[in-house]
């Protein structure tokens, strides 16, 4: 199964609130995945086991996997087309 | 429905007049330690951590920024309204140099992170409703406080 990891600054607040939201839309699109939230420190290290970033702060580098801006999954705000690139990314 | 007692009627504050957002964080911060919600190292560590993950954020409706910190310099879960009196700048979330003009905030003392989903979902819900800023704008004081109390 494909793995999605999200990381924002702390881990408490913002991440976990959009691996809920990612993982009720795919459910709702029914496409399966390990969503997981997960430390920024140790992104390096989680970016080699998963298939997609979902980013909520800036990155300070580039990555080799797809990087999804976390933002819209957090707010809505231009949630259909980070939705849409998701999906296609897990299919 | 969130969990009961997070909104306190203590920790609304409207008319707000700081000038810059140094200012807020520490007539907040010094409110919240007065109160006993948070330890001495809350203020420099909100300030600091605002500087590296920056927390405003521009919506449909309004601007809102929601400052957090670690759980390690909360005493007691919390969630301060403030409405300032002017529109302050702050960094947009995932940016270093995004400058939007906040409305509100929403200051979060967050001890369980699992616990705290709802909080911030339902916030962000309610923020994408016409209906809830419109008020959330117009409320002052104890109004606001009853409305949140029952519309969160």
């Amino acid at each position: 199964m494909k793995k999605v990891i999200v990381a924002c600054g702390s881990g408490v607040a913002t991440s976990q609130t959009v691996v809920s939201k990612v993982k009720k839309i795919l459910e709702k699109n029914g496409v399966r995945a390990n969503v997981e939230a997960v430390d920024i420190k140790s992104l390096d290290l989680h970016v080699k086991s998963s298939d997609v970033y979902i980013a909520i702060t800036k990155a300070k580098k580039q990555y080799d996997i797809p990087t999804l801006n976390g933002i819209a999954f957090l707010t809505g705000m231009g949630l259909q087309e980070e939705t849409e690139k998701l999906i296609s990314l897990l299919k | 429905m969130l969990k009961t007692g997070l909104i306190k009627e203590e920790l609304i504050f409207t008319n707000l007049e700081a000038k810059t957002s140094q200012e807020l964080f520490y007539f907040i911060g010094n409110q919240l330690l007065a109160l006993d919600y948070v330890k001495s190292t809350f203020i420099q560590a909100v300030i600091d951590r605002e500087k590296e993950y920056p927390t405003g954020l521009a919506l449909e409706e309004f601007n809102v920024a929601i400052p957090h910190t670690d759980s390690v310099h909360i005493k007691q879960p919390f969630v301060a309204v403030v409405k300032n009196k002017y529109k302050l700048p702050f960094v947009h979330m995932g940016t270093d140099d995004h400058i939007i003009d906040i409305d509100c905030f929403f200051i979060l003392g967050i001890t369980d992170p699992n616990g705290h989903i709802s909080l911030l979902q339902t916030l962000m819900e309610r923020f994408n409703t016409p209906l809830f800023v419109e008020k959330l704008k117009k409320y002052e004081g104890s109004d606001l406080f009853t409305f949140l109390q029952t519309s969160l």
